[in-house]
């Protein structure tokens, strides 16, 4: 008894194959036949279209390497901002986000103390120290010892001070709707809860502008203590019910001057910038 | 403007950081192929590397870089898109996977097609021998793959010129080996500039070799003129002699010295690593010098 020659797909069923033409009972015969037989994908292999391989290929890892991302990036691409942005924005996230955390649960135990005992203690204490946060988070972010990749952001092409900035929105907008939402929650507080922001942009940028000139911690370290200190002393002898109008920064005028300030720090950290694309910062070139 | 056609052009830089001078009056001119900066600890080089990779200005001279000035925005822009840079401090993210590592600081490099970047970051990391290990988080990898990691990122783009600060330091011999082979496959279309503290990797790497100390350019040329330096200077003897500039034990009891070798001594062929030692003396073995990172005003 001689032994039934070996079987092998045939021209006609690699060409059906190949085309997508033949029905899934021949295709899977095919592919199980074509993992065993060399000579079969010796013989199917001209009739592949390269192209059309390589570009579902490309579409499939595309896809994998999506659901590789994590849940921030894969939130802010869902919500359609570009992937290199949320790539760049996402990275470090984890820091930022407890951040925030932080905020919102400042503003909670502040509205929680506040409402037991009448004063404005508790949410005095914490427009004081909210705009501490971001200064000591913004200038420790810039400065090259706090990034671990900081040597190697400064020397790509996206300035450091684009990421930075981009990071420092990122932060912004969440914390609103944290401020915001803890107006609605207690309208009583009315716009209290987000008198702190511009304080927290003026102490920021005043020092990036002053950074560019002096050393950035020692900066910081002068313009937090600063305005830890002017609250302490605008409040001294003043009721615990009348604290926040005690201190002139958070009336109109205050928040218009610091509104200002703001501003003109901008403007100088703007026509200061190549400062920040060095790692010792304030030596422009 | 410059009409200069070297790929490193400086001319007296000077940086100093307080009252330490770091480089005093470099003048260098560096051209394709692989350059490697000799030199001991606190020698200049790594301030001098900062400066060519555009992240430390000088305080003073002229310096080019690939035709452009980086002291012009727009010259500097110009040369970090055509850079490579491994510094000598790299950091991590060590939650992130060296995919994403690498794929964060292409999007750095302008690099924003999805799918192109990640065809890229598949490439470099693939060149660098880390393409099974793309998706394992960087904490979990060895030091040698980190390192690798951060040799794939410098080399995302293609880019013109590489500035390796020390890339091989705390590697075994085998990952040596390996990035050695590396190095080679790059310079075969890059300039590079690297910076160590081995001899053995220049003599297997480069085709120029600057030795600095103190801030200083000592000599500069080809590993060969390099090695000719200490021609007729290198001797061994059974006992230790005052007179060498520098002298150990080696392995087999005997003393290799160098300096001016007594009349009748028995003189030894020179090495690569006679020669520097012969040119830094012994500040090969002092401490380090330069300051330390806590002394910059951006802390």
């Amino acid at each position: 008894m001689t032994p039934n020659p070996p079987w092998h797909a045939g021209p006609e069923l690699l060409a059906d194959y190949v085309d997508g033409t033949a029905n899934r009972t021949r295709t899977a015969s095919a592919e199980a036949h074509l993992l065993s037989c060399e000579e079969c994908r010796a013989a199917v292999a001209p009739l592949a279209d390269l192209g059309r391989l390589e570009r579902n290929l490309a579409v499939i890892t595309d896809r994998v390497d999506l659901e590789r991302t994590g849940p921030v990036e894969r939130f802010l691409y869902r919500l359609g901002v570009p992937h290199h942005v949320a790539r760049v924005v996402s990275v470090g996230s984890t820091e930022r986000v407890s951040w925030l955390t932080d905020i919102a649960v400042a503003i909670l135990v502040a509205l929680v103390f506040d409402s037991f005992d009448g004063s404005e203690a508790s949410v005095f204490a914490f427009l004081v120290a909210a705009p501490i946060l971001p200064l000591a988070g913004v200038t420790s972010s810039i400065s090259f010892r706090s990034d671990p990749l900081g040597e190697l952001v400064t020397a790509a092409p996206t300035t450091a001070m684009k990421v930075f900035l981009l990071r420092a929105l990122t932060v912004l907008a969440p914390t609103l709707v944290v401020v915001a939402a803890a107006s609605v929650l207690v309208p009583r507080l009315g716009v209290q809860p987000s008198l702190w922001l511009l304080p927290s942009f003026c102490l920021t940028s005043t020092a990036l502008a002053l950074g560019t000139v002096f050393p950035l911690r020692a900066v910081t370290w002068m313009l937090g203590s600063g305005w830890v200190v002017a609250a302490s002393i605008a409040t001294r002898g003043a009721p615990r019910t009348d604290l926040v109008g005690s201190f002139a920064a958070f009336q109109p005028a205050g928040q218009l001057v610091l509104l200002l300030v703001s501003l003109v720090a901008a403007i100088f950290v703007a026509r200061r910038r190549d400062s920040f694309d060095f790692l010792d910062l304030g030596r422009t070139a | 403007m410059t009409t200069t056609t070297a790929t490193v052009d400086l001319r007296q830089v000077i940086k100093t950081y307080g009252s330490t001078r770091a480089l005093q009056g470099v003048s260098l001119q560096l051209g394709t192929g692989v350059t490697g900066l000799l030199g001991p600890n606190g020698a200049g080089k790594t301030t001098l590397l900062r400066i060519v990779a555009t992240v430390l200005a000088a305080d003073s001279g002229e310096v080019r870089v690939l035709g452009e000035d980086p002291t012009e925005s727009e010259g500097r822009l110009s040369i970090r898109r055509r850079l490579g840079y491994f510094p000598q401090e790299p950091g991590y993210y060590a939650s992130l996977s060296a995919f994403d590592f690498v794929d964060y600081l292409a999007v750095l490099k302008e690099m924003t097609d999805r799918r192109v970047r990640h065809d890229e970051v598949r490439r470099v990391l693939s060149e660098v021998g880390l393409a099974d290990v793309a998706h394992k988080r960087i904490k979990a990898l060895s030091g040698g793959m980190k390192r690798r990691v951060i040799v794939a990122q410098a080399l995302l783009g293609d880019p013109d010129l590489l500035v390796l600060d020390e890339p091989a330091a705390g590697l075994d011999p085998e990952q040596r080996l390996r990035f050695r082979e590396t190095v080679s496959a790059i310079a075969e279309r890059h300039t590079v500039l690297l910076s160590t503290h081995m001899t053995e990797d220049v003599a297997a790497l480069c085709q120029h070799v600057v030795v600095m100390n103190g801030g200083q350019v000592l000599s500069e040329g080809t590993p060969d003129a390099l090695v000719e330096t200490a021609r007729g200077r290198v001797w061994v003897s059974d006992k230790p002699d005052p007179a060498a500039q520098v002298s150990w034990r080696t392995g087999s009891g005997q003393h290799r010295l160098i300096g001016d070798p007594p009349s009748g001594s028995e003189l030894a062929e020179p090495a690569m690593e006679d020669a520097y030692l012969l040119l830094v003396g012994k500040a090969a073995n002092a401490e380090p010098v330069s300051p330390s990172p806590s002394r910059w005003r951006r802390q």
